[in-house]
């Protein structure tokens, strides 16, 4: 009998109508869940050939062990397939959600959906209890997502999860979202779209099952204590709050204990929108881009073409959230289209082909947004995403001479595989060094915006001058006690040294939150809590005095352990996490074609300073980088191919 | 009558975790499964509005005084009107006397080889630490008050 994942993982042919049943068992524990187990599903089933919009393309609805239990913040899933969005050519990668869809898809029975084929008419699939059926979607195409959430809801009841598309996913913009309840969304890699192209409105889920635990008292305890860990009191970041409890704060997900700043996305909500609004991205915005952002502050010389403005809609209103939570498009092509219009402005191009660049107006985006789900004359071009529109500038009618220095601020934008730029301290916030050298790492070898990743290895950032897009809390939190906590995990405080050496501490424990965000995305559990380096106090004086911060990392094993009854020690389970990271770079060398040159192309921004402390790096000191990371992962220095014995060693091979 | 403990909702501080619906499953039936809890939150996710639903043990309970198996016993300690799962015979009197029901799901049943077996709220009386899902809300929502 198992305990933790439910058995079954179904395969759904919409071309054929066919629906087959995969053992779980077949995957674990060797790839967890999550993450791990989509990646295995994929290097069976994906040709190299195969593109984000084939029929052959799978969508993958993934949950991991923990997924549907108690364990702290385990509500989430993970969806994987070809992205859309990847530039310049499509890959396989996946985005992480959550919501209360993983754990209902367990209830249901279920550990995974896989999807592939193509319906010859809109659909949406309703998963009960075991069963798989087919629905009739013709009347919900071309609804936005909230108002299609609604409808099903009125049909199937209010306890069923519903995970759609709107009218963006429909249209195959490349920056379209899956959507999930008011404001969680699958939102980085354009899943909306494949979604779409398989003409799936909606997967809606209602389970009445179980998740089996093999020790369920030892579990109940490791979750009792792993809860202490993350929610008692103030957290390194400052984010994670005691049991105070705010009437205006919702969980994001299921069996969260966490209070964080994402709980706290439904204050002042106009009465328009019903009770409230709760949206991650638009927490994250909100709070970098309106609150913090001060004009000055970016207009730095060195950064050239880029001067960064405040987005219009952040500053307290959320009607651009709703609208783009409703078309089913990402907050964050928002923000970038915003800073890409601005450069136009700023070389005084105001109209492209009669379209005026109102760029803080309201009306302007609302329009602007509508315009691109319905892919009409230019809003063709800008329904590819930034990065395509900017390879597509004489169709926009755009004078040559202006072409080069846009692409730079398109690419500026989006420095690798097409992905906004996210904690690396270029564009958007500052990350002062060494933290965006752990970024640049992440984002090297990763198939995306390395988010699961990064948080963690960010979170530091908060102790460091600026403190930068969050209150101050923890100055009294000095350099030798986080230090001190490298020192235990990493043994070699100096990793967070400023400066770029040690080169190889940095890489090793850059390759260690690699492992464990492979770990946390195939449990899974949330990224901003796990893995646990730093502890949590009750309150600021606590923290203040503590001679110790360290937290537990090995949280997550104890209640991998407890929960699957399967004995595994970190250890082991970062083993898993390293096997999930090789078998994502196998992937991508046999699909495509990943080779040094692809790692390599994070390079070029890293050479314009950060930000805040002004560090960069030039190509032989990046080159240092990769060679010390290709060494320490047992990969090939020219290509960066895993090597035959690491790929044994990992039971790969 | 001997009176009864109670858990006191406070639904505007729910934040719709769901974390006592699994606390409440993993301890009586060692499952996680929000079907088998004896406390079932409602939620509204479009609206955001949470309202976790559990037996206010009536100080005059309908269902100890309708049950026709007498399954319905009464905790000495905590005074908790609880369902004795072995006398259950399954008729669902309890859950249609119940003057929350259907509102609320207050009494649910769970179907074991066949048969039927009510189940309800029963304060965790046998554990001396007192109700679990009141320890494991993590926004204080749920208070237990002493008889």
């Amino acid at each position: 009998m198992l305990y933790g994942w439910v058995g079954k993982i179904k395969k759904i042919d919409l071309s054929s109508n066919d629906i087959s049943t995969i053992d779980t068992s077949k995957f674990i524990p060797e790839f967890i869940g999550g993450k791990g187990i989509s990646l295995k599903i994929a290097w069976d089933m994906l040709k190299p050939e195969i593109g984000p919009f084939d029929p052959e393309n799978i969508l993958i609805f993934m949950t991991g062990p923990l997924t549907g239990t108690i364990a702290p913040t385990s509500g989430r899933g993970i969806i994987s397939s070809i992205s859309p969005r990847v530039y310049p050519n499509p890959w396989f990668t996946r985005s992480n959600i959550g919501g209360f869809w993983a754990p209902e898809l367990k209830y249901a029975g279920f550990d995974g959906l896989i999807i592939t084929g193509k319906s010859a008419s809109p659909i949406y699939i309703l998963v009960s209890d075991g069963d798989i059926l087919f629905k009739d979607a013709r009347n919900l195409w071309g609804k936005g997502a909230i108002t299609t959430q609604k409808v099903i809801k009125e049909i199937h009841g209010e306890d069923v999860q519903v995970l759609c598309i709107g009218p963006a996913g429909e249209n195959l913009i490349r920056s379209s979202t899956i959507q999930h309840n008011l404001g969680n969304a699958s939102g980085e890699a354009g899943f909306g779209a494949v979604m779409g192209s398989k003409k799936i409105k909606a997967v809606v889920i209602k389970g009445s099952g179980e998740v089996r635990i093999a020790k369920p008292n030892q579990f109940l305890k490791d979750c009792k204590y792993a809860e202490e860990l993350v929610r008692n009191g103030v957290n390194i970041a400052g984010m994670l709050n005691s049991k105070v409890a705010l009437p205006t704060n919702a969980n994001c997900s299921a069996a969260c204990p966490c209070n964080c700043s994402w709980c706290k996305a439904r204050k002042n909500v106009p009465a328009k929108f019903g009770s409230g609004f709760l949206t991650t991205v638009t927490q994250c915005l909100d709070y970098s881009y309106s609150q913090k952002w001060n004009v000055s502050e970016y207009d730095r010389p060195e950064i050239p073409d880029i001067k960064m403005k405040a987005l219009p809609g952040f500053n307290g209103g959320i009607d651009i959230h709703y609208l783009l939570n409703d078309l089913g498009i990402s907050e964050r092509e928002y923000m970038c289209f915003y800073q890409w219009f601005d450069a136009f402005l700023q070389v005084n191009i105001e109209k492209i082909k009669g379209l005026e660049l109102n760029i803080n107006s309201m009306e302007f985006w609302f329009n602007f947004f509508r315009m691109m789900t319905r892919r009409e004359g230019i809003f063709d071009v800008f329904a590819e995403s930034v990065m395509r529109s900017a390879d597509r500038l004489e169709e926009l009618e755009i004078p040559e001479k202006f072409w080069k220095r846009l692409k730079k601020v398109a690419h500026f934008l989006h420095p690798a595989y097409g992905f906004p730029e996210h904690r690396l301290g270029r564009a958007f916030e500052s990350q002062p060094s060494p933290i965006w050298l752990f970024s640049m790492l992440h984002w090297a070898f990763d198939t995306r915006d390395p988010m699961s990743n990064h948080h963690q290895s960010s979170f530091i950032q908060y102790v460091f001058p600026p403190h930068h897009g969050v209150p101050v809390p923890l100055a009294d939190v000095s350099f030798n006690k986080i230090k001190k906590v490298y020192e235990k995990i990493f043994k070699n405080g100096d990793v967070i040294e400023p400066g770029f050496d040690p080169i190889d501490g940095k890489v090793k424990s850059a390759i260690w939150f690699q492992h464990r965000s492979c770990v946390i995305d195939s449990l899974l559990v949330c990224d901003w809590v796990f893995p646990r380096t730093f502890t949590s106090f009750k309150n600021q004086l606590e923290l203040n005095g503590a001679k110790d911060l360290t937290g537990d990392i090995d949280v997550e094993s104890r209640l991998f352990s407890s929960a699957t009854g399967i004995k595994m020690s970190t250890q082991n389970l970062e083993k898993c996490g390293e096997r999930i990271y090789n078998l994502e770079r196998a992937l991508h060398i046999r699909n495509y074609n990943r080779c040094r040159k692809i790692d390599e192309s994070i390079e070029w921004i890293c050479e314009f300073p950060e930000k805040s402390d002004g560090t960069k790096l030039n190509k032989k000191i990046f080159n240092r980088f990769i060679d010390s990371y290709y060494k320490n992962r047992n990969w090939n220095l020219k290509n960066g191919y895993p090597k035959k014995q690491k790929l044994k060693e990992l039971g790969l091979l | 009558m001997i009176k009864s403990g109670k858990i006191k909702v406070n639904k505007e501080l729910c934040s719709g975790c769901g974390i006592c619906e699994l606390a409440c499953s993993l301890y009586h039936e060692n499952v996680c499964k929000p079907s088998w809890s004896r406390i079932k939150v409602k939620r509204k996710f479009l609206q955001l509005e949470f309202e976790p639903q559990i037996c206010i043990q009536c100080e005059w309970p309908s269902c100890f005084f309708e049950c026709p198996a007498k399954a319905i016993e009464i905790n000495l300690t905590t005074g908790a009107r609880y369902i004795n799962e072995k006398k259950c015979t399954g008729c669902a009197k309890c859950a249609r006397v119940c003057p929350l029901m259907p509102d609320s799901e207050i009494i649910r049943y769970k179907t074991i080889n066949g048969k039927k077996i009510y189940f309800k709220c029963d304060l965790c009386m046998d554990r001396k630490e007192g109700s679990l899902c009141v320890e494991m809300c993590p926004r204080n929502a749920l208070i237990y008050i002493k008889k």
